[in-house]
């Protein structure tokens, strides 16, 4: 088996809290905040890994992981199986230079007094291409490629459209040649109509240049379209992953069951009933056991004292949930076309 | 049923040629122009339309609200069920026995709608006190009620916190009991889910629906999401550019849209489309709200553009029971499919 564009093995970021005079005393450990625990991403060349999950579900964090904007406390992050920390430093820089971010605010991720072209061309210049004339073309190249006329280069920021702008921010991340582009929420600031604009450059983009996306977001009608693969994160660990169709046709973990029940669809008239109740557990500290079972239609005794494993189930799925562990996978839960919904007898707020 | 005689023949709302005209440097920016709707009792109307289409500053209108002291409304939005034959005239005593007991508001930012330095209980209670309502013992029991109403988890206790304190579904759960306090005829609930998660969103979208039913009020619910606007909504109107260019009963909405702009939001949406085809694409951006003339506001975007379309005075017509458009090619049979050349130019 050939090896995966980017891999992420064990991957965990912990932010500790201040020491309290007490545990100062007492020479205890800081309390932790968990935000990314022990998460194992792959990214084929070409394909698209959607990570999803709610505010405050590590989803931004592990992003930031996998660009090396953040030290991870546990795990690595593999370029072509090379860690770029062991690399000798001009590999370094070129695994570096394979991926690329997008971020979700076109208003605040550009520079406003910088014209777009010499916001993509500073790239080209950090890249080592030394020549003026060969700077403007590719800045003219990659402007076309995002859907602009050349003569654009000498626009400002503000005199464009948030569409416009993530247009810009995708040209940007082009400009390095990269291989793999995380994308932070790229398309929830956006009206629909323009939101259909950048996602179908994103899709265009990809099969022109062979792109990976690594595609935040916690808007599943957008991965649905867009995702190869699934990553579902929940209070920092994944709760389920696996291939996009069979995720979104059999979620096997209640917690993507009920976002996808949660997810409005158009014209599926809605019941005065909600898909989980309670809100989100403090992520400083989770509930024991399975960090889910606190919302978990289906909660057992097990689930509130044993964290269940990532464990194979039908459709090539892996979901973290004790419905599954022990038992050979059910595959009428897999083929089911509506997620399970909550017990009618549930009372619609908490 | 409550006290509220469910009177369905008289009608809740009835706005008419709402007009709402901002002064800037380059003239009046018509952020309403000329919206007419009308809403029966118990009826959930949604209202649709991307950034700047005019849908919040024409729902504060609703409740006699103007976006700056400059601006200029004209038109009328009249309560024939309360003898308010005009709320852009009442004197501002007579608005305020109207607000909260006639028709109530849930904004879009729960953050930033609570007073951050008083408890939360406090702040209920003032929505309960309010014109002549329960004080003292019989407010808290109120108070108390309410919140359990809206679900709050152990309201007992946390009605002595502060809003930071709240998570932003709490928040908003809170803004809904100020809202119901008074047990008023008419909701408006402008993005009252945007700033949330989905979990957080369809529980709160549970949660206004249970209490619409329940109480048989009335409800306006603006978003920019017409997947969300679908599944709660009887009747659906969508806005472009300041005007109400489509109006129709959800589902006929959804099957046979009978406006060029609708159809393009609809092939718009991610989840509606299948996945092998490109989502559509509207090109062009909305015009600048300044100086527009009566005719067709959507034209330079228009799949469907003809000439005529340039001198035609648009306005809603009926298309349908209970369906109106303001495109000048629908018909109650059909709106034509764009021709190839048309497509070439959308591309």
């Amino acid at each position: 088996m050939s090896t995966p564009l980017l891999e992420a093995r064990g991957l965990s970021k912990h932010y500790p809290f201040p020491r309290t005079a007490g545990q100062w005393v007492r020479r205890a450990a800081p309390r932790v905040l968990r935000a990314v625990d022990d998460v194992d991403l792959t990214v084929e060349s070409g394909r698209t890994v959607g990570v999803v999950g709610e505010t405050g579900s590590g989803k931004s964090t592990l992003g930031r992981l996998l660009l090396r904007l953040e030290r991870p406390t546990a795990g690595e992050v593999l370029i072509d199986g090379v860690s770029p920390e062991e690399a000798a430093p001009a590999r370094a820089h070129q695994l570096r230079r394979d991926v690329q971010v997008v971020l979700q605010d076109p208003y605040t991720s550009l520079n406003p007094y910088l014209t777009i072209g010499s916001a993509i061309e500073e790239v080209l210049t950090v890249g080592g291409m030394t020549s003026h004339e060969e700077r403007r073309a590719r800045v003219a190249e990659l402007l076309e490629q995002v859907g602009f006329p050349a003569v654009w280069s000498e626009r400002k920021p503000g005199q464009l459209s948030g569409g416009g702008r993530q247009r810009v921010s995708i040209a940007r991340a082009l400009a390095a040649g990269p291989r793999l582009i995380v994308a932070d929420e790229p398309v929830s600031a956006l009206d629909v109509s323009v939101q259909a604009q950048v996602l179908n450059l994103f899709q265009r983009l990809q099969r022109e240049l062979d792109l990976a996306y690594v595609f935040i977001t916690h808007d599943l009608a957008v991965l649905e379209r867009i995702a190869d693969s699934v990553v579902v994160l929940y209070l920092g660990r994944v709760v389920e992953t696996g291939p996009a169709d069979a995720l979104f046709a059999g979620p096997g973990h209640p917690y993507t069951q009920a976002l996808l029940n949660a997810a409005p669809a158009l014209g599926r008239s809605r019941s005065t009933s909600s898909a989980v109740t309670g809100e989100l557990p403090d992520p400083a500290s989770p509930p024991a056991g399975c960090t889910f079972h606190t919302r978990c239609p289906f909660v057992m005794d097990v689930c509130r004292t044993t964290r269940p494993a990532l464990t194979p189930i039908a459709g090539g799925l892996h979901a973290a949930c004790h419905l599954h562990a022990g038992s050979t996978p059910d595959p009428q839960a897999a083929s089911r076309p509506q997620p399970v919904t909550p017990d009618p007898g549930t009372p619609a707020t908490p | 049923m409550t006290s509220h005689e469910p009177a369905t023949d008289t009608l809740l709302l009835d706005v008419h040629d709402l007009r709402v005209a901002i002064p800037s440097d380059s003239g009046d920016v018509m952020a309403a122009d000329g919206v007419s709707l009308q809403l029966r009792h118990g009826e959930v109307l949604g209202v649709v339309g991307e950034t700047g289409s005019g849908k919040s500053v024409t729902c504060r209108a609703l409740l006699g609200l103007r976006p700056t002291p400059q601006s200029t409304v004209s038109g009328t939005v009249a309560y024939p069920a309360h003898d308010v034959d005009d709320v852009l005239s009442l004197p501002p005593r007579r608005l305020r026995e109207l607000w909260g007991r006639r028709v109530a508001m849930i904004p879009q930012n729960p953050m930033t709608s609570l007073n951050p330095v008083r408890r939360i209980g406090e702040q209920v209670a003032e929505a309960v006190s309010a014109s002549g309502g329960p004080t003292g013992a019989a407010g808290a029991a109120r108070v108390l009620e309410l919140l359990h109403q809206v679900g709050l988890p152990a309201p007992e206790t946390r009605l002595r916190d502060y809003p930071h304190q709240f998570s932003g579904g709490m928040l908003q759960r809170t803004v809904i009991a100020i809202a119901i306090a008074q047990k008023p005829d008419l909701i408006v609930a402008d993005e009252p889910t945007t700033a949330l998660d989905v979990l957080i969103q369809d529980q709160i979208l549970a949660l206004l629906l249970s209490l619409q039913r329940d109480l048989g009020t009335g409800l306006i619910l603006v978003s920019h999401d017409l997947s969300v606007v679908s599944q709660v909504c009887d009747r659906v109107a969508v806005m472009y550019a300041g005007q109400i260019v489509e109006l129709a009963e959800t589902a006929t909405l959804l099957e046979s849209p009978r406006h060029p702009y609708t159809r393009a939001l609809l092939g718009a949406l991610p989840g509606a489309v299948p996945r092998d085809q490109e989502l559509r694409v509207i090109p062009g951006s909305p015009p600048q709200l300044v100086g527009l003339g009566p005719t067709c506001r959507f034209a330079p975007r228009c799949e469907l553009h003809e000439q005529a379309c340039d001198t035609w005075p648009t306005s809603l017509r009926d298309v349908g029971p209970a369906h109106t458009s303001r495109c000048r090619r629908a018909t109650a049979a059909s709106l034509p499919s764009p021709t190839p050349r048309h497509q070439e130019t959308q591309s």
